[in-house]
């Protein structure tokens, strides 16, 4: 049990240290993307999202990576309530909790002016966003891009670079289930109403 | 992504049911060939090939053979149900000189057909796909066995499987049957495994899946575990707390 704790607390102090550093790096190209002209935050998990068409919602869903949640709780003070959190088993003895955003979970940053109240310490999922990163069954990184997002057009490719890189350097300290996590959230909007269900008619 | 794949050559599908003896006794030695470790469900196997068996009284069961040229190629059990909208996946495997030449991603393929119909049969517009329990690569005790774990994980995932984040566990057995008792299976613990959803079209394309409808279907309606069960409880503590 001891050892697992001294692994679970390494672990996290490597992530923190990696999280740190990317959000420090001040050679992050722009993105160049009008979010502030174009956007309505169709990115950010929100209330009120849900019941737009799916043309209107670029990404219902935030995923973060191990130990973001806590870096994020650390940073701001908020508490682990504002987040839903999935199990990913390390182990059969090391479970870590990985906190996600959706419409039920709506994000608790997005100010009213549609600017994220975190910036300085956001989700690298939110800061890749529209670029969407996947595994292919070899193991290797791929990418999509959210296609409703309204400034897609502008996106910097050096930017893209920039982030494709990040990612990259941090592929070795991902665990495969979260991949599946992610790939979940591709068929996650949040906890359904009363009304809704898996029943197709 | 829905899989249509066409057949490959030489492949034909079986139904093993009551009027087919012969087929159910290749069945029974194939599946006891290809799952070893599972010789002691082949009453399971034979429950399934009835359809609607009273053991299974939320459950359309399939038994399917594939053979492939003149050999007995491989062997499938899977489920509609009848109270959900979508399947149960039980055993797919095949012989060892059958694998790898594209018949799994097909009989995929026509399992997620065979729901649709059952789906429609039982008065649904179509089937969601189906739910398989899939052994976690992180429980192998050898290397061998964590090789094995991954391929068949990695073959659901390639028929577009999403890996549901719910802690599950894997009951020894449906509860109450009458092909099985509890002492011939005095040997095995339930298990912890990964619940992966292959999703049909229709399925693939519902924006959120309801978590607790498919942990209730398996293990209410195809296990038979009583209401507040334990089991039911941790998978969806993630997700509702304290309640289910």
């Amino acid at each position: 049990m001891q050892n697992n704790d001294e692994f679970l607390a390494a672990l996290k102090a490597e992530w923190f240290k990696r999280f740190t550093e990317i959000l420090a790096d001040k050679t992050v190209p722009l993105s160049n993307l009008k979010c502030l002209e174009l956007c309505e935050a169709r990115c950010c998990p929100r209330v009120g999202m849900r019941p737009l068409s799916p043309d209107k919602i670029a990404s219902p869903v935030v995923v973060l990576l191990p130990f973001e949640m806590e870096y994020i709780m650390e940073k701001t003070g908020v508490s682990k309530d504002v987040f839903r959190i999935w199990p990913i088993d390390l182990t059969p003895e090391i479970r870590l909790e990985i906190g996600t955003l959706d419409l039920g979970k709506p994000c608790p940053f997005l100010q009213a002016n549609h600017l994220c109240g975190i910036h300085e310490h956001n989700p690298l999922d939110c800061r890749t966003f529209p670029l969407l990163p996947s595994l292919d069954p070899a193991g290797s990184l791929e990418w999509s891009l959210g296609e409703n997002c309204p400034s897609l057009a502008f996106l910097s490719p050096a930017f893209s670079e920039h982030m494709k890189r990040t990612w990259r350097e941090l592929l070795p300290m991902i665990p495969r289930s979260w991949w599946d996590l992610y790939e979940f959230a591709d068929h996650w909007t949040g906890y359904p109403k009363p009304a809704e269900s898996n029943h197709a008619d | 992504m829905p899989i249509e794949l066409q057949r490959p050559q030489g492949a034909s599908l079986h139904v093993v049911n009551g009027a087919s003896p012969e087929l159910l006794s290749v069945a029974c030695n194939l599946f006891a060939d290809i799952f070893p470790e599972d010789r002691r469900y082949l009453p399971y196997l034979r429950a399934c090939a009835q359809g609607n068996h009273p053991s299974h009284p939320n459950t359309y069961d399939h038994v399917w053979l594939v053979r492939l040229g003149e050999e007995w190629a491989g062997v499938r059990i899977f489920s509609y149900i009848k109270t959900r909208s979508f399947g149960h996946g039980a055993y797919i495997g095949f012989t060892p000189q059958a694998r790898g030449q594209g018949l799994g991603t097909w009989l995929v393929a026509e399992t997620q057909r065979q729901l649709d119909e059952d789906a429609q049969r039982f008065g649904r517009r179509g089937s969601l796909g189906y739910l398989v329990e899939v052994e976690r690569p992180i429980d192998a005790q050898t290397d061998e066995e964590r090789l094995r774990d991954e391929k068949r994980l990695q073959f659901h995932r390639q028929c577009g499987g999403i890996i549901l984040p719910v802690p599950f566990i894997e009951p020894v057995m449906i509860e109450g049957v009458d092909y099985i008792s509890p002492s011939d299976l005095e040997d095995e613990n339930p298990r912890p495994m990964h619940l992966v959803l292959v999703p049909s079209e229709l399925g693939n394309n519902l924006p959120n899946l309801n978590l607790v409808d498919f942990v209730h279907g398996l293990y209410y309606d195809v296990y038979r575990l009583p209401k507040e069960h334990e089991f039911v409880k941790d998978a969806l503590s993630y997700l509702l707390g304290g309640t289910t």
